[in-house]
């Protein structure tokens, strides 16, 4: 079954006094444990769609299902309630924290709001999540904006995971970071991935990152999906305009020497 | 090949919380009149450092040592000898464009007026002959009607399009030199690549040199002829481009081949791993 199931999703916006569509007609599913990239240019409707999903921007119509439920008509304390199955990390860790927040702090509100563990227990489970991310419980009490790039984006992996999602939504999440990181937080998506069975709605414009860690991939143009399958097998010989053009647009390092 | 500049145990410091932080600890390099050379490290290498001390750009809190030496062809028509270097003059000498161009465009200035600018700063043109030039430097970088553009603000454009009036603006003096500093790192790919053929022609019909400061070795191997890679203030390698990416010599530049993930790199993910 399922985890996510988006259908005929339109979201439309006013420029300069005219109508255009940011997100057009757009039907996708993501399984357990699977995930599906969200490929396009700027302007292409990836980051629309993902805000429609985890409900931040209300689309003009269509409907997502999570888990089954119509996850639209949810509001207050069943909203709630279900947004700790659905997690989100960003392309800016520094920007998605309150700047004198503490490691410990970032990874405590989950806990506690969603009534996760106990006032005593908390320390420890922080602890352990930090321990699942790769990082040491030492650095839970350090103020967010002294640890590295790499580190915060760690911890807002960790956040993410704190509530136990079935489903996180990762926008741009690994763009800002430098190569060698980037790598290492794949890694541990991959990991996570395939020991907690999360699924992840991967936005990027990077078609080498997306070939590196989705299983399908979703081609937008415009609002629209314009192709969409295996990710290798699309990224290796696009059928579109634009998957052709994101495709000859990727630098290519040719290493082998003559 | 004559250098255009000579970097000597460059040295650059800040001061952060009190506290002195090194930036650049000691580069050498030498930048050849007319070359196409690309800087690249990650985050903290003190690639932006090195550029912004080649422009002059480095904030007054800056300790800095050692020399940069440039040797600029004498102006035609100026009594100057040839043997008597001058002091290179941003904007005249050295065209700069930054990473974002929402921050280095002047948003309540008309495009026109912000090319115009520099032709008429520089070149001592008056109005009317700085805008014909700006006009002609709209389409230099292909942006459509330019007409149009002139009387436009920035606000009015696109991001790539941003960039491309940052690049007219940067050029409209001729200078000798032009640095590129993650010109095009918040653009989409396909923006990306258009900048960067953009500019890849623009060095050639001028005979440009070219300082092209990027994150991505695989973006600097497709405009390069030599790449010096950057670590912790330090030059860790410098060579001509497919020597770099074909036989590096340093491990840290190994490493950064490695991790880029290109289209052709073997997957992370085993398809049978996680959904089975």
């Amino acid at each position: 079954m399922s985890v996510l199931t988006v259908s005929n999703l339109a979201k439309h916006y006013r420029r300069g006094g005219k109508r255009f569509a940011a997100v057009d007609d757009v039907s996708f599913e993501i399984g357990a444990a699977e995930t599906l990239a969200l490929a396009g240019p700027s302007g292409s409707g990836k980051s629309t769609i993902a805000r429609v999903v985890l409900r931040l921007i209300e689309p003009d119509s269509g409907s997502v299902a999570f888990e089954g439920g119509d996850f639209l008509v949810l509001s207050g304390a069943a909203l709630r309630a279900r947004r700790a199955k659905l997690q989100m990390v960003f392309q800016d860790p520094l920007a998605a924290f309150n700047p004198r927040a503490t490691v410990a702090s970032v990874l405590d509100d989950p806990l506690r709001i969603h009534s996760i563990a106990s006032r005593a227990e908390r320390p420890r489970r922080i602890a352990v999540l930090l321990e699942r991310v790769g990082l040491d419980a030492g650095l839970a009490a350090r103020p967010i904006h002294e640890i590295s790039g790499g580190q915060r984006q760690r911890v807002a992996i960790a956040r993410a995971i704190a509530t136990r999602p079935s489903l996180i939504v990762l926008d741009e999440a690994v763009s800002a970071l430098d190569v060698s990181v980037r790598g290492q937080i794949l890694e541990l998506l991959l990991d996570l991935q395939r020991q907690e069975r999360i699924s992840y709605l991967f936005i990027s414009h990077d078609l080498g990152v997306i070939r590196a860690i989705a299983h399908r991939v979703a081609i937008l143009d415009a609002g629209r999906i314009v192709e969409s399958g295996d990710a290798r097998a699309v990224i290796s010989d696009p059928q579109s305009a634009i998957g052709k053009a994101l495709v000859a647009a990727t630098p290519k390092l040719n290493r082998d020497p003559q | 090949m004559t250098a255009l500049l000579s970097i000597r145990g460059l040295r650059v410091a800040y001061r952060r919380d009190g506290v002195e932080v090194a930036a650049l600890k000691g580069v050498s390099l030498e930048v050849d009149a007319g070359e196409r050379l690309a800087i690249i490290g990650e985050s903290g290498s003190g690639k932006s450092t090195l550029a912004l001390a080649v422009a002059g750009l480095l904030p007054g809190s800056a300790r800095i040592a050692g020399e940069i030496e440039w040797r600029l062809p004498a102006d035609a028509g100026a009594r100057r000898q040839p043997s008597h270097p001058r002091a290179p003059i941003l904007g005249r000498d050295i065209g700069f464009v930054f990473q974002d161009p929402s921050s280095s465009l002047d948003p309540v200035m008309s495009i026109g007026k912000q090319i115009a600018e520099v032709a008429r700063t520089h070149l001592g043109l008056g109005w009317r002959d700085a805008y014909a030039r700006a006009k002609t430097l709209l389409e230099r970088v292909r942006l459509p009607n330019p007409d149009a553009t002139l009387r436009a603000y920035p606000h009015q454009l696109s991001g790539g399009q941003k960039q491309r009036v940052a690049i007219a603006a940067a050029i409209a003096a001729g200078p000798g030199l032009l640095i590129a500093d993650e010109a095009t790192s918040a653009l989409d790919t396909i923006v990306q690549a258009e900048i960067v053929t953009l500019i890849r022609q623009l060095v050639a019909e001028d005979g440009m040199t070219l300082l092209f400061i990027s994150h991505d070795i695989a973006l600097a191997a497709t405009l390069a002829d030599r790449i010096a890679v950057l670590r912790h203030g330090e030059l860790v390698e410098l060579g001509e481009t497919r020597q770099i990416i074909e036989t590096p010599r340093h491990a840290y530049t190994s490493s950064l081949l490695d991790a880029y993930l290109g289209l052709d790199a073997a997957p992370l993910l085993d398809h049978q791993g996680a959904r089975a």
